[in-house]
C-alpha cells in the first residue's frame, strides 16, 4: 500500500503545498496563513464556538448557583431547571517534537524536521485560537528543549521552534519518560516523529504519557522515499549501485538491489501497521504524514481528538 | 584468409576481461547516500558476490562486441589474396623522389620551388606506380619508402624543411640505385630535385642505375645571384694586466653583384656589442676587426651577423669564446748550472697556449709540485727508484706529461727501474761528432703531432741544427740490455743521421714521455740558436701535455663527444630547443641544426659543461652551380636490346591492408555500438528499479 493512497488531502480545504510554505521564513506567519486557510475551509463546521454554546437543561438541586436558573422554562412550566453550557476548557497543548538527527533527512521534499516544525507550529497556533494553553517541548536522547504550557508563550513557543536543529542521535522512550515527569497536568499531548523505534517500545512510551490521563496525537512524519525507497535523494538515484549511510550511526550499506528494497517495503509497511495497531489499543491516535502531505490532514486529525477530549472531559465532570 | 598486419594488439581481447567485471562485480558509487535510518535495512541479509550472475545480457554483448571490434581495428586485418588478385599492371613504374634539403635550398624562394617540383613529380605518377621519397643534403634518408599512397608522400613534403647541412648528391644516388635495382616493376625513373652545388658533386660515386632506369634532373637555380657570407672567425689573443683579451677578426666574402658597404656586428650572448663597417667588394672578400673583448668567463656564445640577403643562413658565423686555460710546465735541472734557460725563455714566449713556467733545481719534484702541473721538462735528470720516481710514474700514468732530455749527467748507470720504465729502456752513451762538425737530424716523422706543423715547405728549418754530442734513446729496434720487453715499443719520431733514435714516444697509461737525446742547451747541440727551436718546444710540451684545445666552432654535419669530459649525466638542447639527454664517458652528437648547442649537467641548475657553435659550410656559399647532364651522365645507362622484367609483383602486406582498409569499418561499427550502448545503458539507469 502506498501514502498516496491512504491519505488524502480533505477536498474543499485550502491546501498549500509544504513546500510553498517553506518559503515563508517566519514560523508565526506561517502558522497563521495554514490555521486561517483552514477555518476559512470550515466555516460551516460544527466545532466552532463550542466553549460557549448551550448544552442542556437539569433540574435544579440545592446548592446550584440560582444565576444559573432558567426564569423562561420556570414561567412555563413552574419548576426549577438550570442551563448547562459546553465547558470553556482552556486545555494545555503540548508538542513533544523529535529533533534527532534522522529528522533531518530530506528526500524527495522539504526536511522532516522542517515539516514537523511548521506542523507544530500550526497546531500551537490553532490551539491558541481556542484558548488553550501551549507549550513545546524538544527531545533526541535527552530533553533539549522546554516551554511549559501557557497562554502566554505562544511567541517562545514559535521562537524555540525556529531554532531547533536536528543534531545529535534520538532515543525516543527515554526522552518521553522524561516529558511525562514535567506534563503532570493532563492535556493534549502532540508528539511529532519519525519513529525510529520498534512498535513496542513506542506503545511503552505512549502508554507512559496516556496513562498521565494525556489525549495523546501521534504524528508519523516521514519522507515518500522513506517509504518507498526509490526515486532520487539529493540527486542521486536510488538504484542498483546506491550505498546508504545511516543518518544517526554512520553505519553503511552497500548497494541496493530491487530485491532489497522490495523487502525494505514490506518492513516498512510491517512497521507502520503495527505502530497503528498498537497505539489504539492504549487509545493513542496515530496519524502517518509524507513530508509532501499539505498540513490541513494533520489539522482535522487533531480537531477529532481535540472534541473527543472535551466531551470526555464534560463527561466526566458530570459523573 | 585474413591475416592481421600489426597482430599483437590482438593481446588487447584482454580487454575484455572489463565489461566481463563490470557485469558481474556489483557497482557501487563513491559517496554514500545519507538515510534517515538502517534500522529495517540491517534486517534484509545482503546479497553475496559468490550467487552473483551477468546481469544484462544484451548490454554485455553490446560492450563485449564493441572491444572486439577496436581490438581487431587496431590489429589491421587484410584478406589476404592470390598475387593475381593484387598486382600492379604492365605499365607501373617505381619512382625514386630525391629533394635536396641542403641549406643552400633556403635561397630566396628555391625551397618553395623544389617542393613544388616535387608534389608535380607526385601528382604525376601512374595509379599503379609505386614512389620513394628521399632527403638529402651530406648525407641522405628515406622519407617514405616504395608506395603507391600519394597522401603519405604529399604528407611527408609538407613536414619537410632545409637544413643546415651542406649538399653531397651521391649517398641519395645511392639509395635511389638500391631501390631502383631490386624493384621489379617495368619502368624505372629517378627524379633528382637540386640545385645542384659543384661543391656536391665529384663524379666519382661509384653509382650506377639499373639499365633503362631514367634520371630527370630539376634544377632549382637563379638567374642573378647575390650573396653576402661571413666566411669565419679568428680569434687573437692577448694579455693585459693578467687578464685575457680576445680580438675577433671576421672574413667576409660577397658572390655575384652587390653594394659594397656592409655593416659587420658583433654579438655576445645574443647582444650586439660591437659593429663596424666593413667595405666588401663584389667577388672579393674583406676582413672585419673588432675592438678587443676582455673574457670574464668562460664558455661565451657569440657571433657575427653581415648583411641581409635571400640566404640568411650564411650571413651568420656563431662561434664560442673562452679563455684559453695555458700550460703549466715544470722545469726540473740539477742543482748545478743553468742549462735549462733557453727552454725557459723560448717556452715563456708561447702565447697559444700560454705557457706558465716554474722551475725546480736539484731532486724529483713533490706531490703538490706535481698537482701544479700539466708537463715536467727533467733537463738532464733522471728519476730514481725511491719514492719521488715512483711518484712522478704514477702521475704520467694519470695523464701528465714528461720530457726527458739527455745530457751529461744521465748517465747509463744511474738509470734505474723507473727511469727504465718511463723510457722503455736506456739510452745508450755518449755519441761524440765533434769532429765531422756535428750531426744532423736525418729523419723527422711529419705525420706526427709534434712536427706536424713544420710539414709545409719553408715551415721549419731542421736541417740546420747541428749535434756535437748525443744518446741514442731506446727505440722500438734497438736491442738494449735493459729493455723492458713488457711496455709497448716507444715511436720514435726523429733520428739522427746515424739512424739513432733522437725523439721517441712512449704511452704510460693515460700519460706519455718525450725522450729526446741531446740536451735543450747550447752545451751539445746548436738547436737553441736556430728558429726552429722555440716551436718545437712549444710542439713538445703541448704534445707531452696532450693538450687539445677546444674548437671555437663547428660545420654542420659534424660529430663531436659532448660527454668526455663529464662526470654526471647531461642535457644538450639544441638551437630549436629540443632536448636530448648524454651519459658521461662518450656520447656521440651529431651536430645538425645551425646554432649553438648548450651541453650541460642534467641536474637542476646545472653548470654549463660546453657549448657548440655550428655553422654551415660556406664552402657552397657561392651558389656555383654545375650541369646536371654531368650527373645524369654519370649514373644512367641505356637498357641492352631484348632485356625484358618482371611486370606482376605481389603487393606486399601493408599495401593490400591499406588498399582494403577494413580496419576502418571495424572501428565506424564500433562506434555505432558504443553510441547505442550509451544511449540504451543511460536509459536503463534512468528507469526505475
Amino acid at each position: 500500500m502506498r501514502l498516496r493512497n491512504s491519505v488524502q488531502p480533505v477536498p474543499g480545504t485550502g491546501f498549500i503545498d509544504p513546500a510553498v510554505l517553506a518559503r515563508i521564513g517566519n514560523l508565526e506567519l506561517l502558522a497563521r496563513t495554514v490555521v486561517d486557510g483552514f477555518i476559512n475551509g470550515l466555516h460551516r463546521a460544527p466545532w466552532l464556538g463550542m466553549s460557549l454554546d448551550f448544552a442542556e437543561h437539569r433540574a435544579y438541586y440545592p446548592g446550584d448557583d440560582i444565576r444559573r436558573i432558567d426564569w423562561r422554562v420556570f414561567a412555563r412550566t413552574e419548576r426549577y431547571y438550570v442551563k448547562e453550557f459546553e465547558a470553556d476548557t482552556n486545555a494545555n497543548f503540548m508538542v513533544l517534537l523529535d529533533v534527532s538527527r534522522s529528522m533531518r533527512y530530506a528526500g524527495t521534499g522539504i526536511a522532516k524536521l522542517e515539516y514537523a516544525k511548521y506542523l507544530a507550529a500550526s497546531l500551537s497556533w490553532f490551539s491558541r485560537e481556542q484558548r488553550d494553553r501551549v507549550g513545546m517541548l524538544s527531545f533526541d536522547t535527552d530533553i533539549v528543549d522546554y516551554v511549559p504550557a501557557s497562554a502566554k508563550h505562544l511567541d517562545v513557543v514559535l521562537h524555540t521552534l525556529d531554532r531547533a536543529q536536528a543534531e545529535r542521535p534520538g532515543a525516543l522512550y527515554g526522552s518521553l519518560s522524561k516529558a511525562t515527569e514535567l506534563l503532570r497536568r493532563r492535556g493534549i499531548v502532540v508528539l511529532i516523529s519519525d519513529l525510529y523505534e520498534e512498535p513496542e517500545r513506542v506503545q511503552q512510551a505512549a502508554g507512559l504519557l496516556r496513562h498521565r490521563g494525556h489525549d495523546v496525537i501521534v504524528f508519523h512524519v516521514l519522507d515518500r522515499s522513506e517509504i518507498e525507497l526509490d526515486g532520487e535523494v539529493g540527486g542521486v538515484a536510488l538504484d542498483d549501485a546506491t550505498s546508504l549511510e545511516d543518518l544517526e550511526s554512520g553505519e553503511r550499506m552497500p548497494v541496493l538491489t530491487p530485491k532489497v528494497r522490495e523487502r525494505y517495503r514490506e518492513l516498512v509497511q510491517q512497521h507502520i501497521a503495527a505502530l497503528r495497531k498498537l497505539l489504539t489499543e492504549v487509545r493513542v491516535d496515530y496519524a502517518l504524514l509524507d513530508t509532501t502531505q499539505p498540513l490541513d490532514h494533520a489539522l482535522f486529525t487533531y480537531l477529532a481528538a481535540r472534541e473527543r477530549l472535551t466531551r470526555g472531559s464534560a463527561r466526566a465532570g458530570r459523573r | 584468409m585474413l591475416t592481421f598486419l600489426t597482430p599483437a594488439f590482438l593481446a588487447g581481447l584482454a580487454a575484455l576481461a572489463v565489461p566481463l567485471l563490470v557485469h558481474l562485480i556489483r557497482r557501487e558509487r563513491q559517496d554514500a547516500v545519507e538515510f534517515p535510518s538502517l534500522m529495517f535495512m540491517s534486517r534484509i541479509p545482503q546479497p553475496t558476490v559468490k550467487r552473483r550472475t551477468i546481469r544484462n545480457w544484451w548490454l554485455f554483448a553490446l560492450r563485449s562486441l564493441a572491444v572486439i571490434l577496436l581490438v581487431g581495428a587496431f590489429a589491421r586485418p587484410f584478406l589476404e589474396r592470390p598475387p593475381e588478385a593484387f598486382t600492379l599492371s604492365d605499365h607501373a613504374g617505381e619512382v625514386v623522389i630525391m629533394v635536396d634539403r641542403s641549406y643552400t635550398m633556403g635561397y630566396g624562394d628555391r625551397w618553395q620551388r623544389a617542393l613544388a617540383a616535387a608534389r608535380a613529380a607526385v601528382d604525376a605518377l601512374g595509379s599503379n606506380d609505386r614512389a620513394t621519397l628521399v632527403f638529402f643534403d651530406t648525407g641522405a634518408e628515406v622519407a617514405v619508402s616504395a608506395t603507391t599512397d600519394r597522401a603519405r608522400l604529399r604528407a611527408a613534403l609538407d613536414a619537410a624543411a632545409p637544413s643546415a647541412a651542406g649538399t653531397r648528391l651521391a649517398p641519395a644516388l645511392r639509395i635511389a640505385e638500391g631501390v631502383l635495382a631490386g624493384s621489379d616493376l617495368t619502368r624505372l625513373e629517378a627524379v633528382l630535385i637540386s640545385d645542384f652545388p659543384r661543391t656536391g658533386w665529384t663524379g666519382d660515386a661509384g653509382v650506377t642505375f639499373p639499365p633503362g632506369a631514367l634520371l630527370k634532373t630539376v634544377p632549382v637555380l637563379d638567374d642573378d645571384v647575390s650573396n653576402l657570407v661571413v666566411a669565419g672567425v679568428e680569434l687573437e689573443r692577448t694579455r693585459v694586466s693578467g687578464r685575457e683579451r680576445v680580438t675577433v677578426h671576421a672574413q667576409l666574402a660577397r658572390h655575384g653583384a652587390g653594394d659594397g658597404e656592409v655593416t659587420a656586428r658583433l654579438e655576445v650572448d645574443g647582444r650586439v656589442v660591437q659593429s663596424v663597417p666593413v667595405s666588401v667588394p663584389a667577388g672579393g672578400t674583406a676582413r672585419a676587426t673588432f675592438p678587443p673583448l676582455t673574457l670574464a668567463e668562460a664558455e661565451v656564445s657569440a657571433a657575427v651577423r653581415a648583411g641581409d640577403d635571400a640566404l640568411p643562413a650564411d650571413n651568420v658565423f656563431h662561434f664560442v669564446l673562452s679563455p684559453d686555460p695555458g700550460l703549466r710546465v715544470l722545469v726540473v735541472e740539477p742543482s748545478a748550472g743553468d742549462g735549462t734557460l733557453y727552454a725557459r725563455r723560448a717556452l715563456e714566449l708561447a702565447q697559444e697556449p700560454p705557457v706558465q713556467v716554474t722551475v725546480r733545481r736539484g731532486g724529483m719534484p713533490s706531490a703538490a709540485e706535481l698537482a701544479r702541473a700539466d708537463v715536467v721538462l727533467l733537463h738532464d735528470m733522471v728519476p730514481g727508484d725511491d719514492e719521488a720516481g715512483r711518484r712522478l710514474l704514477e702521475w704520467v700514468g694519470n695523464g701528465g706529461g714528461v720530457i726527458l732530455a739527455a745530457g751529461d749527467r744521465t748517465l747509463t748507470a744511474t738509470w734505474g727501474d723507473v727511469s727504465r720504465r718511463m723510457a722503455g729502456g736506456v739510452p745508450a752513451s755518449v755519441t761524440d761528432r765533434v769532429d765531422v762538425g756535428g750531426a744532423r737530424l736525418g729523419y723527422i716523422d711529419y705525420s706526427h703531432p709534434v712536427f706536424e706543423p713544420f710539414r709545409a715547405p719553408r715551415a721549419g728549418a731542421f736541417s740546420a741544427p747541428r749535434f756535437y754530442r748525443y744518446r741514442a734513446m731506446p727505440a722500438a729496434d734497438a736491442r738494449t740490455p735493459a729493455a723492458d720487453t713488457a711496455a709497448p715499443a716507444a715511436t720514435v719520431l726523429a733520428r739522427f743521421d746515424d739512424g739513432s733514435a733522437a725523439l721517441v714516444e712512449r704511452r704510460i697509461g693515460a700519460g706519455r714521455v718525450l725522450a729526446w737525446g741531446s740536451t735543450l742547451d747550447t752545451h751539445w747541440s746548436s738547436l737553441p740558436l736556430e728558429p726552429v727551436y722555440l716551436p718545437l718546444l712549444h710542439q713538445l710540451v703541448t704534445h707531452a701535455a696532450s693538450l687539445a684545445a677546444p674548437r671555437a666552432y663547428h660545420t654542420a654535419g659534424q660529430i663531436v663527444d659532448v660527454g668526455r669530459v663529464a662526470q654526471a649525466d647531461l642535457l644538450v638542447t639544441a638551437p630549436s630547443g629540443q632536448r636530448t639527454t648524454a651519459a658521461p664517458g662518450g656520447t656521440l652528437l651529431r651536430l645538425a641544426e645551425q646554432g649553438v648547442y648548450d651541453v650541460r649537467e642534467a641536474r637542476a641548475g646545472g653548470p654549463t659543461v660546453a657549448l657548440h657553435a655550428v655553422n654551415v659550410d660556406v664552402a657552397e656559399s657561392g651558389l656555383v652551380a654545375m650541369d646536371a647532364a654531368e650527373v645524369v651522365a654519370s649514373v644512367t645507362r641505356p637498357r641492352s636490346p631484348g632485356a625484358q622484367r618482371a611486370s606482376a609483383i605481389t603487393l606486399p602486406g601493408n599495401e593490400q591492408e591499406r588498399r582494403q582498409s577494413i580496419w576502418w569499418y571495424l572501428l565506424l561499427t564500433a562506434f555505432v555500438l558504443l553510441t547505442v550502448e550509451a544511449v540504451l545503458a543511460n536509459r536503463r539507469s534512468r528507469r526505475p528499479a
